[in-house]
């Protein structure tokens, strides 16, 4: 009964501030690539021609159905799993699976994973599943040919929609924690996926899933990725971004995801403990909404500004423009994900190994580790200094650099670096600010 | 290409405070403390609910033995998040001591209602 009230986050941890040296040294480093990136950056696009990488093996055939098919059905199972434990299990957070599968190694550990490595999700994803045996049964029943999915043409505004929810679920709502509430939260979103994917067929899951397009989105960065011909190949890491064809809804899509995490690292800061400290329950979610809103919406508002300005130099329309460059914000989007969540995924994380014995908090001791101590030593401060401070300056130059190499395909090389300003701006905008909150003022 | 110079004395500049700042950027070496002492101490006077003088922040150096010391009159419980220690307030009192090893901050707060009493910063 008592967790159920528990009125904050996972864990109730957060870093130590990062000191004013190192921050200074990474806004520092940020600013000066930057302008290193106006003139004496390549003069010719490259990532495009890097994005297609090399085959390193083709998923046709017996070995690879066997392996999708697993994949479906591990998706399914640890769905349940969660969804069981969320509805039906322990009340209190800390011994039930569903808070730490969902917030923290699904939504933290999938950002990570399909940064470096690919699009892992879109294997295991249980809407796509479920929406796809629904088409199959359907195509048998009616004798009609099975309907075509056609992958991520479609308008991301319901995907903006559907990550702003969750945003809000885990950001704002004072008991996101709670094994209920996550109950509550994947029932109505599953809800909404399958009525969608059964409305205007199973494609459209895969432009409004929230989740399975901002893993998507990522994946670009990835050194693997599957081919049209469904080979899989190795790439540099970032030349991906060069495929990110434009789409509508990308840049809010974006904008909500950099403006969320911005506004979880300002809810670390003291002048947010004295705006909601004496708040509670729903008064606090009332707080924590209006604060995420506002963020949301300057980070925005300083996106709009950057690119109507970049529209003057170039002449063509903002909408244009969005589209082409949008994409070049997931690397910093996969930067603040790193270094506001790193010492989460590895810290807190853990409990998982504990979890995974019990996960509906009955006293199970399934695989004998219920007794594993957390080790909250594991990673120092000054390491997770380092991640933090390494992944805002990292991703600030992988941005900029996406930046540069669709200007230049796209302009004469004078006019693709006097649009890079205003672009420029708005990332060490970002980049600066997203290295403030880190220092928990 | 004529910016490089100038750059270039930039980029050492920033290394130069970089390197020249880092030595307190290593992790601080938890400090003895003394048998069965105590270091610290965080008092609170939970009243109907509420923590006397509203929620405030305490600073604990590493290392240091903590003892955290409850009264008033609220028959509930109080969480240290992240040391996952419990007070069970009998009569609206009680009291828990350990060792403060884990750096970063925390949450101290009243765990049925979910009111945040202290964020503590242990470093």
């Amino acid at each position: 009964m008592i967790a159920d009230l528990v009125a904050h986050g996972i864990g109730g941890r957060t870093d130590l501030p990062l000191p004013a040296w190192q921050l200074a040294w990474a806004a520092g480093f940020s600013v000066a690539i930057s302008f290193v990136a106006l003139g004496a950056f390549w003069e010719r696009p490259h990532l495009a021609a890097a994005a297609r990488g090399r085959a390193l093996w083709t998923a046709i055939g017996p070995t690879s159905r066997v392996l999708e098919a697993t994949a479906k059905l591990i998706g399914l199972f640890l769905f349940g799993v969660v969804l069981f434990a969320a509805w039906r299990g322990n009340t209190n957070f800390a011994v039930n699976i569903s808070g730490d599968a969902f917030l923290i190694w699904f939504w933290v550990g999938l950002q990570f994973v399909s940064a470096v490595f690919g699009d892992v999700w879109r294997a295991f994803n249980p809407y796509f599943t479920i929406a796809d045996s629904a088409a199959w049964v359907k195509s048998r029943v009616t004798q009609a040919e099975i309907s075509s999915v056609d992958h991520g043409e479609g308008s991301l505004w319901p995907a903006a929609i559907a990550i702003f929810a969750y945003l809000w679920y885990e950001l704002a709502y004072h008991a996101a924690a709670a094994p209920r509430s996550i109950g509550v939260f994947l029932t109505l979103y599953s809800i909404v996926m399958l009525a969608g994917a059964s409305r205007y067929g199973r494609g459209w899951v895969r432009t409004s899933d929230g989740f399975a397009v901002l893993f998507s989105k990522l994946s670009a960065m990835a050194i693997f990725h599957l081919d049209d011909d469904r080979r899989l190949r190795i790439r540099p890491p970032l030349a991906g971004i060069a495929t990110l064809t434009p789409v509508r809804g990308m840049v809010p899509f974006i904008v909500v995801v950099l403006g969320s995490t911005t506004f979880d690292g300002f809810t670390r800061s003291s002048i947010w403990f004295d705006i909601s400290k004496n708040r509670l329950g729903w008064g606090l979610t009332a707080v924590h909404t209006l604060g995420l809103l506002a963020v949301v919406l300057i980070v925005g508002l300083a996106y709009v500004f950057a690119i109507n300005l970049m529209a003057t130099v170039t002449g063509e329309s903002t909408e244009e423009l969005s589209g082409a460059f949008g994409p070049t914000l997931v690397p910093i989007a996969a930067a603040y994900a790193v270094a506001h969540y790193f010492s989460l995924l590895v810290l807190d994380g853990q409990r998982m190994f504990i979890q995974i014995s019990d996960p509906f908090g009955r006293g199970w001791d399934l695989f004998g580790t219920k007794d594993y101590a957390i080790d909250w030593l594991l990673v120092s401060p000054s390491v997770i200094a380092w991640v933090q401070t390494l992944a805002i300056a990292i991703g600030h130059v992988l941005a900029v650099a996406a930046a540069h190499d669709r200007a230049i395909s796209r302009y004469p090389h004078d006019v693709a670096v006097r649009s890079q300003y205003p672009m420029l701006g708005v990332m060490i905008l970002y980049t600066v600010a997203g290295l403030f909150l880190l220092l928990g003022a | 290409m004529r910016h490089v110079p100038r750059l270039g004395a930039i980029v050492v500049a920033i290394l130069l405070i970089g390197s020249a700042c880092s030595d307190d950027g290593g992790a601080a070496d938890p400090g003895p403390s003394v048998e069965g002492g105590v270091d610290a101490t965080i008092s609170l006077e939970v009243l109907d609910g509420d923590l006397v003088g509203g929620s405030r922040q305490e600073d604990i150096d590493i290392g240091d033995s903590v003892e955290v010391i409850v009264s008033g009159n609220s028959d509930d419980q109080v969480h240290i998040h992240g040391y996952d220690r419990y007070v069970d307030l009998v009569d609206g009192e009680g009291s828990v001591s350990f060792d403060a090893l884990i750096p970063g901050t925390f949450e101290i707060e009243l765990e049925a209602s979910g009111r945040l009493l202290i964020r503590m910063t242990v470093s």
